[in-house]
């Protein structure tokens, strides 16, 4: 029994498959040039200090420290269990859903402390989105699925709905694939489809951060390209942290990039965050560079 | 499957029955289950029948209001719509009281209990479906029909004996049927519904209301039809505390009867062949019936999960 | 916002009132009948025979109850255990199996108390037997089986297909491969099963009140081991009213005269029972899959 719990994480972390580790160095001239020269003065929207997260007593995640820009889009990079998710889940508040799960340091939502005690963690996930890794609509109908949030908030007003319906299907370039059946179950869609829908879903709840937990690892390439697309439109109006495993998505789509590893207590922690562009081509840190270009396990 | 491969064949017969054998025998064990169907089909309907085949009771007759089987006081009357329409509504009340506490019960242990709540209410169901009805019954006759008596008199409960605490105990006796099962239907809800809601900003209500309820509608409405089946086919505890009035139900507070209790009663006191014992067993055809209707909805509901 | 924040604590509130609720009825129940138990009971009303002046025992109607479950369980495990076989390693997706599993779904929705009726029509009338405990164990039987049978298939199908393949790799035939490798594995969700079921058949009464009759017996010379001699305690063909039919009964006979005390006893005892076989299934189920996994 022991020695299989303490085997999980290993074959886990074979599993996703979605690197290609081929040859470590032609990989990277292929990449597209990151989308760079933010402006360096852009405002902080989430800002984390010394976050460290624990479930029970097992620390999951430790000093992660950083700051990601207004209408810029930062990837987490890593292996498996590095804590990337728990992170993410953090920013949106969806860790208190777990029972014992603990954050400490400090997490800030345009500069207001999202975890201080008068802030409901209703308000943070209205301000903050997440998609999931694995397309989860709901079972209902198309329209339905995108009408969920504001009707929870209180928008009754049919045509006030029909616009926000088609207004966030547009935004999130699947209006022209559903309009004509917005009566249908979101579960009949295929996968990409469902995956954009659901991107829909969290658009129409206006929010100001977009989280995406690996939000491609189960569509194919031609799905995952239309969403890589839908990214970089989206960084207009939002600000998105995309956690993936695949590098060449994170070069694609990224401004900045967070590495996470796992260090020898078994916890992860945030080794390195620069510019896309620097990670890939010239990181400061020698474990980064094992792990994109392919060298690491 | 355990047959050898082609060019492997035995020719033996023997050896190839022998190694049927087991198959054939465990069939039969199992076949065991449709042969007292069948049995039970015929006898009930056979005996159910004989009212209007032996006895010449018009078939019409048992939708007449008036039950008056003893040919000794008068013309007879085999009207058995006051023992059907006690049936049905005293499940239906029941039905009524148990749902919303059921569901709620199910809601908590599959929502909102933490993992040691819910080490008491997993048990507890468990203890709940095993005490027999005549336990329920017991209770009813003993603590809840003299407390309506005595303490309820100005509602109208002058016998203590009703309705109402037929539908109170059987209402007792589903609950832990209804829970069970709605329960399942929550877990079959995936996890992350729940989490794709609060992740919009919805409360935890607002996702069990909009997104998990309706996922798992067809799991409570089977729930409920079960729990309904159970009712109208429950016996002893029912009829130890509805006061067994053979006339139409008037209102929650008077007594009134159901085909269950009527057959208990009345089995012991009558002799076979003659029609107020036939109208007995016509009563056990018309709880067959009513039962099997159940079975069928219960299936078009399995359907509509499948098809969803 | 401010609502949708108070009907969610409004909700929670509710659902957390419904469940404390449930467990207090419950435990309420339990409490009255030993509350109300607790002044007379002795561990020899357990044993002794019944009295009509004073409260007595309920000695033979005990023994009843426990000699017809062990009947109907003599009846309704082989057969529940092999039909479990069958659907669970035999039965393909053909007319056959659909045909059972209907008939199982039938069978559990009859209503005890025609099954009563059916096992008066059967076992009493048409066997000439009169009321006897055979009869009540054959009709028990009837709803037992059902149960038992999609109890017993549950656990083997729980079973690895590892199991299967192994042994079927080892060139052992089908049925050597369910006897040796795949029933041992089964045995401790089985036997779950059984206790389980044992409780709802020592709970049942409906069924009983015209098929194992409502007399109440009043002393059993457990030496007279003929077995067709009605006297005797171990004869099949003898009415036996159980500790269930027996509280029932009380119900029609007015609450004076220790009635009341005497039922209230025999319906703790009842619900003890019914804990007893309930903790049992946990319990031997626990301990046979740690001996089988040990193994
Ligand atoms: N709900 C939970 N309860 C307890 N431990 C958890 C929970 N979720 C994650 N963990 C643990 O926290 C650690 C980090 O997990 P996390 O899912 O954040 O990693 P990840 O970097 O997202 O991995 P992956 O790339 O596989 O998605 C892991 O060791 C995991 O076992
Ligand atoms: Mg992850």
């Amino acid at each position: 029994m022991d020695s299989k719990q303490g085997a999980s994480p290993v074959t886990t972390t074979i599993a996703p498959v979605t690197v290609k580790p081929a040859a470590p160095l032609p990989v990277l001239p292929s990449l597209q040039p990151a989308l760079t020269g933010i402006d360096p003065h852009a405002p902080i929207k989430l800002r984390a200090r010394d976050v460290k997260i624990s479930y029970g007593a097992r620390v999951a995640v430790r000093d992660v420290t950083l700051d990601v820009q207004e209408h810029s889009v930062m990837a987490f990079i890593g292996p498996s269990g590095c804590g990337k998710s728990t992170v993410l889940r953090c920013f949106d508040r969806m860790n208190d859903l777990i029972p014992d799960a603990a954050v400490q340091g400090t997490i800030e939502l345009d500069g207001q402390d999202m975890y201080a005690s008068g802030v409901l963690p209703v308000e943070v996930r209205r301000k903050v989105g997440l998609v999931f890794q694995r397309p989860n609509p709901f079972p209902m109908s198309i329209y339905e699925n995108v009408a969920y949030g504001p009707r929870r908030f209180g928008q009754k007003d049919r045509a006030r709905l029909n616009e926000v319906v088609e207004r966030s299907l547009r935004h999130a370039a699947l209006w022209d694939e559903v309009k004509d059946d917005l009566r249908k179950s979101g579960l009949a869609l295929s996968g990409g489809q469902q995956q954009r829908l659901c991107i829909a879903r969290t658009l129409a709840t206006d929010p100001e951060v977009i989280l995406m937990d690996e939000p491609c690892s189960a569509l194919d390439p031609i799905a995952t390209l239309k969403i890589e697309e839908l990214i970089a439109q989206l960084k207009v109006d939002y600000t998105i942290v995309i956690v993936t495993h695949n590098m060449q998505q994170a070069a694609r789509v990224s401004d900045c990039t967070a590495f996470f590893t796992l260090g020898e207590d078994r916890a992860g922690y945030l080794v390195e965050l620069d510019d896309t562009q620097r990670i890939f081509t010239n990181p400061a840190h020698q474990l980064t560079e094992d792990y994109v270009s392919g060298r690491f396990g | 499957m355990t047959s050898p491969a082609a060019s492997l064949a035995t020719t033996e017969l023997g050896l190839r029955a022998r190694l049927d054998l087991p198959r054939r025998i465990t069939l039969l064990a199992a076949g065991v289950i449709v042969a007292i169907v069948l049995l039970l089909l015929v006898f009930i309907t056979w005996n159910g029948v004989q009212l209007f085949v032996a006895s010449g009771v018009p078939v019409a007759e048992i939708f007449s209001p008036t039950w008056q089987p003893d040919a000794g006081s008068g013309p007879t009357s085999f009207g058995l719509l006051p023992f059907i329409a006690g049936t049905l509504g005293v499940m239906a009340v029941a039905a009524v009281i148990a749902t919303p506490l059921s569901v709620g019960l199910a809601l908590f242990m599959a929502e909102v209990a933490p993992t040691w709540a819910r080490r008491i209410t997993q048990p507890a169901m468990e203890v709940f479906v095993g005490i027999p009805s005549v336990v329920y019954g017991w209770l009813g006759l003993t603590l809840l029909v003299p407390y309506l008596r005595t303490n309820l008199q100005g509602l109208g409960f002058t016998l203590g004996f009703s309705w109402f605490a037929g539908s109170l105990v059987l209402a007792l006796m589903i609950l832990p049927t209804i829970t069970s099962i709605s329960y399942d239907a929550f877990l079959v809800v995936p996890r992350d519904m729940r989490a794709a809601s609060m992740a919009l900003g919805t409360t935890r209500w607002q996702a069990i209301r909009h997104v998990v309820l309706p996922a798992a509608a067809t799991g409570i409405a089977t729930a409920v039809v079960m729990g309904m089946m159970r009712a109208a086919g429950e016996a002893l505890a029912v009829q130890m505390v509805i006061g067994n009035r053979p006339v139409m139900p008037t209102g929650l507070t008077a007594p009134m009867t159901t085909l269950t209790s009527q057959i208990t009663l009345d089995m012991g006191n009558t002799v076979a062949g003659e029609p107020w014992n036939q109208a007995l067993w016509t009563m056990g055809l018309v709880l067959l019936v009513i039962s099997f209707t159940f079975v069928v909805i219960v299936r078009r509901l399995a359907g509509r999960r499948i098809a969803a | 916002m401010k609502r949708i924040l108070l009907a969610d604590r409004l909700a929670t509130a509710t659902l957390w009132a419904v469940a404390l609720f449930v467990v207090a009825v419950l435990v309420a129940i339990i409490a009255h009948f030993v509350l109300a138990s607790l002044p007379t009971f002795s561990l020899a009303f357990l044993f002794s025979d019944p009295s009509d002046t004073e409260i007595g025992g309920v000695g033979p109607i005990l023994w009843n109850s426990i000699y017809m479950l062990a009947l109907t369980m003599l009846f309704s495990t082989p057969l529940g255990i092999l039909g479990g076989i069958y659907m669970a390693e035999y039965a393909g997706e053909g007319r056959l199996t659909n045909v059972i599993r209907f008939s199982q779904e039938l069978i559990s929705s009859v209503p005890s108390i025609v099954v009563g009726l059916f096992g008066f029509a059967l076992f009493v009338s048409a066997t000439h037997w009169g009321f006897s405990a055979l009869g009540g164990a054959l009709t028990l039987m009837v709803f037992n089986l059902p149960l038992l049978l999609r109890l017993s298939e549950q656990a083997i199908r729980a079973v690895p297909a590892d199991e299967r393949a192994a042994s079927l790799a080892l060139g052992a035939t089908k049925w050597q491969t369910i006897r040796h490798a795949v029933l041992p594995v089964a045995i401790p969700g089985i036997v779950t099963g059984i206790v389980l079921t044992a409780g709802r058949v020592f709970g049942e009464a409906a069924a009983l009140l015209f098929t194992a009759g409502l007399a109440t017996p009043t002393h059993y010379n457990f030496a007279n081991l003929n077995l067709f001699d009605p006297q005797s305690p171990w004869s099949p063909l003898r009415p036996a009213t159980t500790l269930s039919v027996f509280i029932w009964k009380s119900n029609s006979e007015g609450l004076g005269n220790y009635v009341q005390q005497v039922a209230d006893m025999s319906a703790m005892v009842l619900v003890v029972m019914v804990l007893v076989f309930n903790l049992a299934s946990r319990w031997l189920g626990r301990a046979l899959q740690r001996r089988v996994s040990g193994l």
